[in-house]
């Protein structure tokens, strides 16, 4: 006598056997499901780095353990910064002082005239 | 953006699946488990954070390279092997003993003939045979297409090829699985 199956009854079929699985392997496929979320991939914005990102300015694909070099570049980015606005406000303030003091020993160039 | 919640539903409603496709593929209980466990950290390593309707055909994409990635490292390893053990002598004669398999019709042990009724274990495990003897691409496009009822689109998606192609894959496994079976008396229809 022959058998006969059909081939759309091939996928219940085999949903019957993964059901007939082992403890030992469904107590491995459990821990091995546990261990890839803990390192499940979540976005987190870093403010500084959002905005460069938006506009194409850096590129990043960063797996969830290497968070932590979105925040190092944010923090370099942010004293980088600072430095910058210090350095101009330095700089600023001793070109004033300069005129100050020409202006008050009468060597103020020509120049300083002309605009 | 998906939850933990949502990747953690989806590799426990897929986890069991995905262990018989790599068995189809490696026929071993340990380098199969193994090769699930890779894929599902590849998939929450790298793709977490996608959208829990991408998750099908990335995970398919993961597990069947992994599986790929097996068989590139065995091929390397089987190499080696092969090239130090061509010094050892050879015991080829005692490998195969005819009387193994030389069929006595009129011994009542011997297994059912195909003629005979089947229960669906038996179906059922010629089918994993044939399943596992498929060539790996015809049967990925097979258990994706009638197992995992992923679309021809979605299937294409995941094997990394054109839909024409998985048609094709599909078709050739079908008749491939069809002649099989009919050898045991299964007619696939």
């Amino acid at each position: 006598m022959k058998t006969k199956i059909n081939i759309r009854d091939i996928g219940p079929l085999l949903d019957r056997s993964t059901a007939q699985l082992d403890n030992g392997t469904l107590d491995k496929l459990r821990n091995a499901r546990r261990t890839a979320l803990q390192y499940q991939q979540t976005k987190q914005h870093v403010p500084v780095l959002a905005w460069l990102h938006e506009h194409g300015l850096i590129h990043t694909h960063t797996p969830g353990r290497h968070k932590s070099h979105h925040w190092g570049m944010a923090a370099l980015l942010l004293v980088i910064l600072f430095s910058g606005i210090i350095y101009w406000q330095q700089t600023y303030e001793h070109d004033h002082s300069e005129i100050d003091i020409a202006i008050l020993t009468d060597d103020l160039p020509v120049d300083m005239y002309v605009d | 953006m998906s939850t933990r919640e949502q990747l953690s539903d989806f590799l426990a409603g897929i986890e069991r699946r995905a262990y018989k496709h790599a068995m189809f593929a490696v026929r071993d209980e340990h380098v199969a488990l193994d090769i699930v466990q890779d894929a599902m950290l590849k998939l929450a390593e790298r793709y977490g954070d996608k959208p829990a309707e991408e998750y099908p055909m990335l995970f398919h994409r993961i597990l069947q390279n992994t599986i790929l990635d097996h068989f590139r490292r065995q091929k390397v390893r089987s190499f080696w092997l092969s090239l130090f053990s061509s010094y050892t002598p050879q015991h080829s004669e005692e490998e195969f003993d005819p009387l193994d398999v030389l069929e006595d019709k009129g011994n009542p042990s011997q297994p059912a003939q195909p003629d005979a009724a089947l229960s669906q274990a038996q179906i059922l495990a010629v089918i994993e045979k044939g399943l596992s003897h498929l060539p790996a691409r015809q049967r990925e496009a097979f258990l994706l297409r009638y197992w995992e009822q992923l679309d021809t689109a979605e299937a294409a998606a995941a094997m990394g090829c054109s839909e024409g192609s998985v048609k094709t894959h599909c078709s050739r496994a079908t008749h491939t699985l069809a002649a099989m079976l009919k050898e045991k008396g299964i007619d696939l229809s």
